[in-house]
């Protein structure tokens, strides 16, 4: 059975990226352009992964891990941070707010989808 | 053949939609710009935090397609707004102006990325050195430059080592999604791998948290690696555990063939090993340096590899 993943991120670049990256891997993928619009999907429906970039409007990458983390559904739900953020403060951020795992753009597919691999059983 | 034209006509439209989006974002940027000056006070913040990540986005798919000046320029913007989102400097006409001709300078170099033309370097050149003289107001320039001339990691070099990892997770590791079996699978990829656990703290099933950790792991491998390649296979854990990793002298190796010792990986995580992984994979270090290609050539390598 195919894995879910969803990716959350305001630039449709990105997403279009990342997404044409996980269909290729054997994903399948589910998008979402903030963390506010990734909290109602994931209230509908369930995936086996999320990949978040971090700076985004209504609720940032922080707060949608955050949000998860405190949710019956999602507490386990891997999450993996894909941002331009080098900053070991926000970094530290995320990790605390319960990220798993965390990636720098630009990405390499081989990486993301190693990476995916890593944290989704 | 056809599977190579396909990732080139993907490339494109991946184009295609950065283009239309970055007029989008220096759009927003242009407009933020024009009423910071005389922004409410309350209002500042947001409008910087939409400048950012304007620019943000901006630098972040241009670097996918290998735009080096169009990501330089944004970088020096992103550090400039950081700057004032941080307090550490104030808005002021100097930075202003050095935000508008910043602005301005970018949407010159993607227009030229956009018709194939070489961007025009002094301009560039000038409208970074004003942004980081903004900086440099701050003393942090000279900080950046100490941090990027670190030394280099070490590398494999062709011979086998053996480590030994003692890995502790805490509740925390599971809290964040992260799993053991997932560790184990990746350590087993670089190697031959014996794994045990201690199970001797794991208490009676009536004074069992379930939500805490009780099991040790003690790894010992033998591959072809770096000291790097094995503490990156816990840099997600890394500070959700208590770990150990330690090089040992390899008295002797007669075969580089995986053992067949007891201990050996549990069949389970052997098995998902190859299976999971993608064909090609490359395991290029994190912090390497990407590869040097031609103008989106580097972003049809990355897709290629599908």
């Amino acid at each position: 059975m195919k894995k879910r993943v969803l990716v959350v991120d305001d630039s449709v670049t990105m997403r279009d990226m990342v997404a044409y990256t996980m269909k290729s891997a054997g994903f399948t993928v589910f998008e979402a352009d903030d963390g506010l619009n990734a909290i109602d999907f994931l209230d509908k429906q369930t995936v086996d992964l999320v990949i978040t970039d971090i700076n985004m409007p209504r609720l940032d990458g922080v707060g949608l891990i955050e949000k998860l983390r405190n949710s019956d559904i999602n507490r386990f739900l891997p999450i993996l941070c894909l941002t331009t953020e080098t900053d070991p403060n926000l970094k530290n951020a995320a990790k605390s707010a319960g990220a798993t795992g965390w990636l720098v753009k630009p990405f390499d597919p081989d990486v993301l989808v190693r990476a995916a691999h890593k944290v989704c059983l | 053949m056809a599977k190579k034209k396909k990732p080139s006509a993907q490339i494109e439209k991946f184009r295609l939609t950065f283009f239309e989006e970055c007029a989008e974002r220096l759009s927003d940027i242009e407009t933020v710009l024009d009423v910071l000056p005389n922004a409410d006070s309350g209002d500042v913040a947001e409008m910087l935090n939409t400048l950012f990540r304007s620019v943000h986005s901006i630098k972040g798919g241009a670097g996918a397609f290998n735009f080096s000046q169009t990501v330089e320029i944004s970088h020096a913007m992103e550090t400039c707004l950081d700057l004032l989102r941080s307090g550490k400097i104030q808005i002021d006409s100097r930075v202003l102006d050095a935000l508008i001709e910043a602005r301005d300078i970018l949407a010159d170099t993607i227009d030229s990325e956009k018709a194939g033309n070489k961007p025009k370097n002094e301009n560039i050149g000038n409208v970074i050195t004003s942004l980081l003289a903004l900086q440099s107001d701050t003393g942090l320039a000279a900080a950046e430059g100490k941090t990027k001339n670190r030394p280099k990691e070490n590398v494999s070099n062709g011979k086998q080592k053996k480590y030994v990892i003692k890995f502790n997770p805490t509740a925390r590791l599971y809290e964040a999604a992260n799993d053991p079996l997932l560790l184990v699978r990746e350590l087993s990829s670089l190697g031959d791998l014996k794994t045990s656990a201690d199970t001797n703290l794991v208490p009676l099933l009536s004074k069992m948290d379930p939500l805490d950790s009780y099991i040790h792991w003690e790894f010992e491998l033998i591959g072809d690696v770096s000291f790097t390649d094995v503490e990156e296979v816990f840099e997600f854990v890394s500070d959700a555990c208590a770990l150990q990793i330690e090089e040992v002298s390899l008295v002797s190796v007669d075969k580089p063939g995986r053992s067949d010792t007891e201990t050996v990986v549990t069949s389970e995580a052997e098995s998902l090993a190859p299976a999971q992984q993608p064909s090609g994979l490359s395991l290029r270090s994190k912090n390497a340096p990407p590869p040097a290609c031609q103008t989106h050539e580097r972003a049809e390598n990355y897709l290629c590899a599908r």
